[in-house]
Protein backbone atom coordinates (compact mmCIF):
# COMPACT_ATOMS: atom_id res chain seq x y z
CA UNK A 1 0.00 0.00 0.00
CA UNK A 2 2.79 2.37 0.91
CA UNK A 3 4.55 1.59 -2.29
CA UNK A 4 1.38 2.23 -4.21
CA UNK A 5 0.82 5.61 -2.57
CA UNK A 6 4.35 6.63 -3.19
CA UNK A 7 4.10 5.57 -6.79
CA UNK A 8 0.83 7.40 -7.20
CA UNK A 9 2.25 10.60 -5.76
CA UNK A 10 5.25 10.42 -7.98
CA UNK A 11 3.05 9.99 -10.99
CA UNK A 12 0.94 13.00 -10.09
CA UNK A 13 4.01 15.07 -9.57
CA UNK A 14 5.27 13.84 -12.87
CA UNK A 15 2.10 14.80 -14.69
CA UNK A 16 2.42 18.28 -13.23
CA UNK A 17 6.00 18.51 -14.32
CA UNK A 18 5.11 17.35 -17.78
CA UNK A 19 2.32 19.90 -17.99
CA UNK A 20 4.66 22.61 -16.81
CA UNK A 21 7.29 21.61 -19.28
CA UNK A 22 4.66 21.77 -22.00
CA UNK A 23 3.50 25.20 -20.99
CA UNK A 24 6.82 26.81 -20.34
CA UNK A 25 8.12 26.05 -23.72
CA UNK A 26 11.29 28.04 -23.36
CA UNK A 27 12.57 25.73 -20.70
CA UNK A 28 10.77 22.61 -21.88
CA UNK A 29 13.86 20.88 -23.10
CA UNK A 30 15.69 21.29 -19.81
CA UNK A 31 12.58 20.60 -17.80
CA UNK A 32 12.06 17.34 -19.52
CA UNK A 33 15.64 16.26 -19.14
CA UNK A 34 15.46 17.06 -15.43
CA UNK A 35 12.29 15.05 -15.22
CA UNK A 36 13.90 12.10 -16.86
CA UNK A 37 16.87 12.09 -14.52
CA UNK A 38 14.56 12.53 -11.55
CA UNK A 39 12.57 9.51 -12.59
CA UNK A 40 15.68 7.57 -13.41
CA UNK A 41 16.88 8.15 -9.84
CA UNK A 42 13.59 6.96 -8.38
CA UNK A 43 13.63 3.92 -10.56
CA UNK A 44 17.23 3.14 -9.75
CA UNK A 45 16.49 3.32 -6.03
CA UNK A 46 13.51 1.00 -6.48
CA UNK A 47 11.21 3.71 -5.16
CA UNK A 48 8.76 3.12 -7.93
CA UNK A 49 7.88 0.17 -10.11
CA UNK A 50 5.53 1.89 -12.47
CA UNK A 51 7.20 3.83 -15.22
CA UNK A 52 4.77 5.61 -17.54
CA UNK A 53 5.50 4.56 -21.08
CA UNK A 54 6.54 7.96 -22.33
CA UNK A 55 8.98 8.34 -19.50
CA UNK A 56 10.27 4.86 -20.11
CA UNK A 57 10.87 5.84 -23.70
CA UNK A 58 12.90 8.80 -22.52
CA UNK A 59 14.82 6.63 -20.17
CA UNK A 60 15.57 4.42 -23.11
CA UNK A 61 16.48 7.35 -25.28
CA UNK A 62 18.39 9.42 -22.77
CA UNK A 63 19.72 6.61 -20.70
CA UNK A 64 19.54 3.61 -22.98
CA UNK A 65 23.13 3.09 -22.17
CA UNK A 66 23.00 3.18 -18.39
CA UNK A 67 22.16 0.75 -15.66
CA UNK A 68 18.55 1.90 -15.59
CA UNK A 69 17.92 0.62 -19.05
CA UNK A 70 19.91 -2.46 -18.18
CA UNK A 71 17.49 -3.38 -15.40
CA UNK A 72 14.60 -3.18 -17.80
CA UNK A 73 16.23 -4.84 -20.74
CA UNK A 74 18.41 -7.47 -19.20
CA UNK A 75 16.98 -10.94 -19.44
CA UNK A 76 18.78 -14.12 -20.17
CA UNK A 77 18.76 -13.57 -23.86
CA UNK A 78 21.28 -11.80 -26.00
CA UNK A 79 20.17 -8.15 -26.34
CA UNK A 80 21.33 -8.06 -29.94
CA UNK A 81 19.64 -11.08 -31.54
CA UNK A 82 17.08 -11.70 -28.76
CA UNK A 83 17.95 -15.41 -28.80
CA UNK A 84 18.84 -17.37 -25.69
CA UNK A 85 22.34 -18.48 -24.83
CA UNK A 86 23.21 -22.12 -25.47
CA UNK A 87 26.22 -24.30 -24.82
CA UNK A 88 27.22 -24.04 -28.47
CA UNK A 89 26.59 -20.31 -28.57
CA UNK A 90 27.27 -19.23 -24.97
CA UNK A 91 27.00 -16.00 -23.05
CA UNK A 92 30.15 -13.90 -23.38
CA UNK A 93 30.60 -11.48 -20.44
CA UNK A 94 32.13 -8.08 -21.16
CA UNK A 95 34.04 -6.02 -18.62
CA UNK A 96 31.11 -3.65 -18.23
CA UNK A 97 29.05 -6.64 -17.00
CA UNK A 98 26.85 -6.94 -20.06
CA UNK A 99 26.63 -10.19 -22.00
CA UNK A 100 26.28 -11.04 -25.66
CA UNK A 101 26.80 -13.86 -28.12
CA UNK A 102 30.30 -13.70 -29.50
CA UNK A 103 29.19 -13.35 -33.12
CA UNK A 104 26.63 -10.68 -32.21
CA UNK A 105 29.07 -8.48 -30.32
CA UNK A 106 31.77 -8.94 -32.95
CA UNK A 107 29.41 -7.67 -35.60
CA UNK A 108 28.58 -4.59 -33.48
CA UNK A 109 32.30 -4.01 -32.77
CA UNK A 110 32.83 -3.59 -36.50
CA UNK A 111 30.70 -0.46 -36.19
CA UNK A 112 31.29 0.81 -32.66
CA UNK A 113 33.63 0.46 -29.70
CA UNK A 114 30.87 1.06 -27.19
CA UNK A 115 28.57 -1.33 -25.37
CA UNK A 116 25.04 -1.29 -26.87
CA UNK A 117 23.52 -1.00 -23.39
CA UNK A 118 25.82 1.10 -21.20
CA UNK A 119 27.88 2.91 -23.84
CA UNK A 120 31.13 2.10 -22.08
CA UNK A 121 34.16 1.04 -24.09
CA UNK A 122 33.85 -2.65 -24.76
CA UNK A 123 36.47 -5.06 -23.52
CA UNK A 124 36.25 -8.78 -23.07
CA UNK A 125 36.36 -10.08 -19.52
CA UNK A 126 39.94 -11.31 -19.11
CA UNK A 127 39.04 -13.92 -16.53
CA UNK A 128 36.59 -15.43 -18.98
CA UNK A 129 38.44 -18.72 -19.14
CA UNK A 130 38.81 -18.94 -15.40
CA UNK A 131 35.15 -18.23 -14.85
CA UNK A 132 33.99 -20.87 -17.23
CA UNK A 133 36.03 -23.59 -15.60
CA UNK B 1 21.35 -9.21 -44.26
CA UNK B 2 18.40 -8.28 -42.02
CA UNK B 3 18.01 -10.51 -38.96
CA UNK B 4 14.43 -11.55 -39.75
CA UNK B 5 14.28 -13.96 -36.83
CA UNK B 6 14.81 -11.00 -34.51
CA UNK B 7 12.23 -8.89 -36.35
CA UNK B 8 9.73 -11.73 -36.01
CA UNK B 9 10.44 -11.91 -32.26
CA UNK B 10 10.08 -8.16 -31.93
CA UNK B 11 6.67 -8.22 -33.61
CA UNK B 12 5.52 -10.96 -31.25
CA UNK B 13 6.79 -9.12 -28.17
CA UNK B 14 5.27 -5.84 -29.25
CA UNK B 15 1.96 -7.54 -30.03
CA UNK B 16 1.77 -8.87 -26.48
CA UNK B 17 1.78 -5.40 -24.97
CA UNK B 18 -0.44 -3.39 -27.33
CA UNK B 19 -2.89 -2.76 -24.49
CA UNK B 20 -0.16 -1.40 -22.24
CA UNK B 21 1.91 0.61 -24.68
CA UNK B 22 -0.56 1.48 -27.43
CA UNK B 23 2.31 0.82 -29.84
CA UNK B 24 1.66 -1.42 -32.82
CA UNK B 25 4.02 -2.71 -35.46
CA UNK B 26 2.87 -4.76 -38.44
CA UNK B 27 4.33 -5.76 -41.80
CA UNK B 28 3.16 -3.60 -44.68
CA UNK B 29 2.51 -6.68 -46.79
CA UNK B 30 3.04 -10.41 -46.69
CA UNK B 31 5.90 -10.06 -49.14
CA UNK B 32 8.61 -8.90 -46.72
CA UNK B 33 9.37 -8.02 -43.12
CA UNK B 34 11.65 -5.22 -44.27
CA UNK B 35 8.76 -2.78 -44.73
CA UNK B 36 6.58 -2.22 -41.70
CA UNK B 37 4.01 0.19 -40.35
CA UNK B 38 4.21 1.44 -36.78
CA UNK B 39 1.31 3.10 -34.97
CA UNK B 40 1.61 5.37 -31.94
CA UNK B 41 -1.12 7.13 -29.99
CA UNK B 42 -0.61 10.85 -29.44
CA UNK B 43 0.57 11.46 -25.86
CA UNK B 44 -2.05 12.65 -23.37
CA UNK B 45 -1.78 16.30 -22.40
CA UNK B 46 -0.26 17.31 -25.73
CA UNK B 47 -1.89 18.74 -28.87
CA UNK B 48 -1.44 15.27 -30.37
CA UNK B 49 -3.77 13.66 -27.81
CA UNK B 50 -6.52 11.59 -29.37
CA UNK B 51 -4.66 11.18 -32.63
CA UNK B 52 -3.23 7.96 -33.98
CA UNK B 53 -0.02 8.40 -35.94
CA UNK B 54 1.30 6.01 -38.55
CA UNK B 55 4.98 5.66 -39.19
CA UNK B 56 6.53 3.99 -42.22
CA UNK B 57 9.41 1.77 -41.22
CA UNK B 58 12.08 0.46 -43.58
CA UNK B 59 14.71 -1.88 -42.22
CA UNK B 60 18.19 -1.49 -43.72
CA UNK B 61 20.23 -4.56 -44.63
CA UNK B 62 22.29 -4.18 -41.49
CA UNK B 63 19.36 -4.20 -39.03
CA UNK B 64 19.67 -4.46 -36.00
CA UNK B 65 23.23 -3.14 -36.30
CA UNK B 66 21.95 -0.16 -38.25
CA UNK B 67 18.93 1.94 -37.23
CA UNK B 68 15.50 1.41 -38.78
CA UNK B 69 14.42 4.20 -41.13
CA UNK B 70 11.28 5.81 -39.75
CA UNK B 71 9.09 8.48 -41.28
CA UNK B 72 5.60 9.70 -40.37
CA UNK B 73 3.02 8.88 -43.01
CA UNK B 74 0.40 10.72 -40.96
CA UNK B 75 0.88 14.47 -41.34
CA UNK B 76 2.00 16.05 -38.08
CA UNK B 77 2.85 19.59 -36.93
CA UNK B 78 5.96 19.32 -34.75
CA UNK B 79 9.35 21.11 -34.70
CA UNK B 80 11.34 17.88 -35.09
CA UNK B 81 9.18 16.30 -37.79
CA UNK B 82 8.98 17.58 -41.36
CA UNK B 83 5.46 18.84 -42.05
CA UNK B 84 6.13 18.04 -45.73
CA UNK B 85 7.81 14.62 -45.76
CA UNK B 86 7.28 13.25 -42.26
CA UNK B 87 11.06 12.89 -41.76
CA UNK B 88 11.99 12.61 -38.08
CA UNK B 89 14.95 14.28 -36.38
CA UNK B 90 15.80 11.96 -33.49
CA UNK B 91 19.30 10.96 -32.43
CA UNK B 92 18.57 7.30 -31.73
CA UNK B 93 17.39 6.90 -35.32
CA UNK B 94 20.79 8.21 -36.40
CA UNK B 95 24.18 8.04 -34.69
CA UNK B 96 22.80 7.18 -31.25
CA UNK B 97 21.25 3.93 -32.40
CA UNK B 98 22.18 0.79 -30.47
CA UNK B 99 21.29 -2.80 -31.35
CA UNK B 100 19.86 -3.14 -27.84
CA UNK B 101 17.02 -0.83 -28.92
CA UNK B 102 14.04 -2.31 -30.73
CA UNK B 103 11.33 -1.08 -33.08
CA UNK B 104 9.10 -0.72 -30.03
CA UNK B 105 11.55 1.30 -27.95
CA UNK B 106 12.33 3.41 -31.00
CA UNK B 107 8.61 4.11 -31.49
CA UNK B 108 8.28 4.88 -27.76
CA UNK B 109 11.06 7.39 -28.21
CA UNK B 110 9.26 8.93 -31.16
CA UNK B 111 6.18 9.16 -28.96
CA UNK B 112 8.29 10.84 -26.26
CA UNK B 113 9.51 13.29 -28.87
CA UNK B 114 5.88 14.28 -29.48
CA UNK B 115 5.66 15.11 -25.74
CA UNK B 116 8.92 16.99 -25.64
CA UNK B 117 9.77 18.93 -28.79
CA UNK B 118 13.33 20.16 -29.14
CA UNK B 119 12.97 23.35 -31.18
CA UNK B 120 16.70 24.07 -30.95
CA UNK B 121 17.44 21.06 -33.12
CA UNK B 122 14.59 21.37 -35.64
CA UNK B 123 13.68 19.26 -38.63
CA UNK B 124 11.05 21.76 -39.74
CA UNK B 125 12.34 25.32 -39.40
CA UNK B 126 8.91 26.91 -39.93
CA UNK B 127 7.30 24.89 -37.17
CA UNK B 128 10.25 25.40 -34.82
CA UNK B 129 10.12 29.17 -35.35
CA UNK B 130 6.42 29.21 -34.59
CA UNK B 131 6.98 27.06 -31.50
CA UNK B 132 9.51 29.55 -30.14
CA UNK B 133 7.85 32.81 -31.22
CA UNK B 134 4.14 32.09 -30.97
CA UNK B 135 3.55 29.09 -28.77
CA UNK B 136 -0.26 29.45 -28.62
CA UNK B 137 -0.57 29.42 -32.39
CA UNK B 138 1.75 26.42 -32.49
CA UNK B 139 -0.52 24.55 -30.08
CA UNK B 140 -3.66 25.29 -32.05
CA UNK B 141 -2.04 24.43 -35.37
CA UNK B 142 -0.71 21.15 -33.99
CA UNK B 143 -4.14 20.37 -32.54
CA UNK B 144 -5.83 21.22 -35.82
CA UNK B 145 -3.46 18.93 -37.75
CA UNK B 146 -4.16 16.15 -35.26
CA UNK B 147 -7.91 16.60 -35.71
CA UNK B 148 -7.61 16.73 -39.49
CA UNK B 149 -5.02 14.07 -40.27
CA UNK B 150 -4.58 11.78 -37.27
CA UNK B 151 -8.20 11.18 -36.36
CA UNK B 152 -10.41 10.56 -39.37
CA UNK B 153 -8.34 7.84 -40.95
CA UNK B 154 -7.81 6.03 -37.67
CA UNK B 155 -11.46 6.29 -36.72
CA UNK B 156 -12.23 4.92 -40.17
CA UNK B 157 -9.86 2.02 -39.63
CA UNK B 158 -11.39 1.18 -36.24
CA UNK B 159 -14.85 1.05 -37.79
CA UNK B 160 -13.64 -1.19 -40.58
CA UNK B 161 -11.85 -3.48 -38.11
CA UNK B 162 -15.05 -3.69 -36.10
CA UNK B 163 -17.05 -4.61 -39.21
CA UNK B 164 -14.66 -7.43 -40.08
CA UNK B 165 -14.70 -8.67 -36.47
CA UNK B 166 -18.49 -8.80 -36.65
CA UNK B 167 -18.12 -10.93 -39.79
CA UNK B 168 -16.17 -13.37 -37.65
CA UNK B 169 -12.53 -12.57 -38.37
CA UNK B 170 -10.06 -12.30 -35.47
CA UNK B 171 -9.35 -8.67 -34.60
CA UNK B 172 -5.56 -8.78 -34.97
CA UNK B 173 -5.83 -10.46 -38.35
CA UNK B 174 -8.50 -8.02 -39.53
CA UNK B 175 -6.32 -5.09 -38.47
CA UNK B 176 -3.08 -6.27 -40.09
CA UNK B 177 -4.91 -7.21 -43.27
CA UNK B 178 -6.58 -3.80 -43.44
CA UNK B 179 -3.24 -2.11 -42.82
CA UNK B 180 -1.58 -4.24 -45.48
CA UNK B 181 -4.04 -3.04 -48.14
CA UNK B 182 -3.98 0.57 -47.03
CA UNK B 183 -7.40 0.47 -45.36
CA UNK B 184 -9.43 -0.72 -48.36
CA UNK B 185 -12.12 -2.88 -46.78
CA UNK B 186 -13.09 -4.73 -49.96
CA UNK B 187 -9.52 -5.75 -50.66
CA UNK B 188 -9.09 -6.72 -47.02
CA UNK B 189 -12.20 -8.90 -47.11
CA UNK B 190 -11.03 -10.58 -50.31
CA UNK B 191 -7.68 -11.27 -48.75
CA UNK B 192 -9.14 -12.59 -45.51
CA UNK B 193 -11.46 -14.91 -47.40
CA UNK B 194 -8.74 -16.25 -49.69
CA UNK B 195 -6.20 -16.64 -46.86
ZN1 LIG C 1 23.03 -12.76 -29.97
ZN1 LIG D 1 27.77 -2.58 -21.03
Amino acid sequence: MDAFCCCFKVQEELEDDINNSNNQHHSSSNGFTDLVSKFATLFRNNETQHVPSRVLACLLTEEAKTKVAKNILEVEECPVCLEEYTTENPKIPMKCSHNYHLACIYEWMERSNFCPICDRVMEFEESLDAQMR
Amino acid sequence: MIDFARVQKELQECGKDVEGSGIRVAPKSDATLARLVGTIPGPIGTPYEGGVFQIDITLPDGYPFEPPKMQFSTKVWHPNISSQSGAICLDILKDQWSPALTLKTALLSVQALLSAPEPDDPQDAVVAKQYLKDYQTFISTARYWTETFAKTSSRGIEEKVQKLVEMGFPEAQARTTLESVGGDENLALEKLCSG
